[in-house]
């Protein structure tokens, strides 16, 4: 065969809809915005289908992923130029009824994940949140498995930092 | 290696893991269904200049429809007769199912009902039709089961090979597919066929010799089927005795 049919988006929607949204939530900690990147991901594959994909649940975890951490990195970037706000903002919708220590360190894990390299953060995510291994993650970001590797060690190291030091000014690992 | 994660990082990590109401992820899904279904791909979107390009094309298929050559409507019969009159035939059967890839499938069989059909690397089902003997293998745990058929039993057409039988026995009118594709290093074209609910695009050589068959569109499963015709055949093809190294499994009495 010569020619690579497109993919059917009805088909995948259906199929890993939720997962999909599930990964988005799960960064994003907001079920509105979790639903704008899970609509998002599935438009993309409409407008612009990929060539060849491998594994569609790793590869579509990760366009949410990548998604979601653009959204977390654009909402920290807005929330910084509303200080007076932020003290009185909401973590989450949904998380109102959790447990509060809980939801605060999920608050200060997608700080700080807003904090790192788009990359980095993708790759970590991929790895600790959506549970792909490294060579599922070198699949479906196009990495090489060495690159992953050391995405996720800067990721990590990072990540350790800032959460032991919340304060630590962001231009250090932009 | 991995970095190993610190106690801290790790509770962070679990703080993430709570997951929506399941009826917001529910009402998103049914959303997202909705939303998918009404959005065509923008290839699809008319444009302007859409109508005097389709006025022009249906111009030019009619008219390619009028001098197209004999020989392509010969081809297609001589298709439709390579597959109700081979010797042997082989086939890779690719499918998806909802987008998915499924095992790959490979048949080799004759005209005289004989069929050896390994399904991935996982079973192999071997009938021979002469010695009313079924023997499917198991790969992983190495076992076999050996079936006989009852004597005055037809072949049926599997699941995976119901194409076959539809095209074999195809009778109406095909539509000749646009363009042309390289298969197996041969300029091959297509014809449409709707035959018994099924929507199949066969493609087949200037000679007549079937290369490929799609079938279905992609919704719930579909298969892309690399044909070869007449393919010399292995001795032992078909035979169903139990090989050496694999544990045969009595079946279940009722």
């Amino acid at each position: 065969m010569t020619d690579i049919a497109p993919p059917d988006v009805t088909a995948l929607a259906r199929g890993y809809g939720r997962a999909v949204y599930l990964a988005a939530y799960r960064v994003l900690g907001d079920a509105s915005q979790a639903e704008d990147v899970q609509q998002d991901v599935f438009l993309r594959l409409i407008e612009k289908p990929p060539a060849d994909v491998a594994s569609w649940p790793a590869y579509l975890a990760a366009m949410a992923t990548r998604q979601a951490i653009d959204r977390l990195r654009s909402r920290q970037r807005w929330r910084r130029l509303r200080p007076l706000w932020k003290a009185a903002e909401p973590v989450a919708a949904d998380t109102v009824e959790e447990d509060a220590a809980q939801a605060e360190r999920a608050r200060l894990l997608r700080a700080a994940l807003a904090r790192l390299k788009p990359r980095h953060a993708e790759c970590f995510v991929l790895r600790h949140v959506q549970g792909l291994d490294t060579a599922a993650i070198a699949r479906a970001t196009g990495l090489t498995p060495n690159h992953v590797g050391v995405c996720l060690h800067r990721a990590a190291q990072t990540l350790e930092s800032l959460l032991n030091d919340p304060a630590r000014p962001a231009q250090e690992v932009l | 290696m991995e970095p190993t994660l610190s106690p801290t990082l790790i509770r962070h990590l679990q703080a993430l893991t709570c997951d929506p109401p399941a009826a917001a992820l529910d009402a998103a899904q049914a959303r997202l269904e909705h939303r998918v279904a009404g959005v065509r791909p923008r290839s699809a979107r008319p444009a302007r200049w859409v109508g005097a390009f389709a006025a022009a094309a249906t111009a030019c298929l009619i008219l390619a429809l009028v001098l197209m050559p004999a020989s392509r409507s010969v081809a297609f019969e001589a298709a439709l007769r390579h597959l109700r009159d081979f010797h042997t035939l082989a086939l890779t059967i690719e499918q998806r199912s909802q987008g998915m890839a499924m095992p790959t499938i490979h048949v080799r069989m004759d005209r005289g009902g004989d069929a050896r059909t390994d399904i991935g690397e996982a079973t192999t089902v071997v009938v021979n039709a002469a010695e009313h003997r079924m023997l499917t293998l198991l790969h992983g745990p190495r076992m076999a089961l050996v079936t006989l058929l009852p004597t005055n039993a037809r072949p049926t057409p599997d699941a995976a090979l119901k194409w076959l039988d539809a095209i074999r026995q195809f009778q109406g009118n095909a539509v000749e597919l646009p363009g042309q594709r390289v298969i197996d290093g041969r300029v091959t074209h297509g014809w449409r066929l709707d035959v018994q609910g099924m929507r199949i695009a066969l493609w087949a050589d200037s000679d007549g010799v079937p290369r490929a068959v799609e079938v279905g569109n992609g919704h719930v499963l579909s298969q892309r089927i690399h044909v070869t015709v007449d393919p010399p055949l292995e001795a032992g093809t078909f035979n169903t005795a139990v090989p050496a190294g694999y544990r045969e499994a009595r079946p279940d009495r009722d």
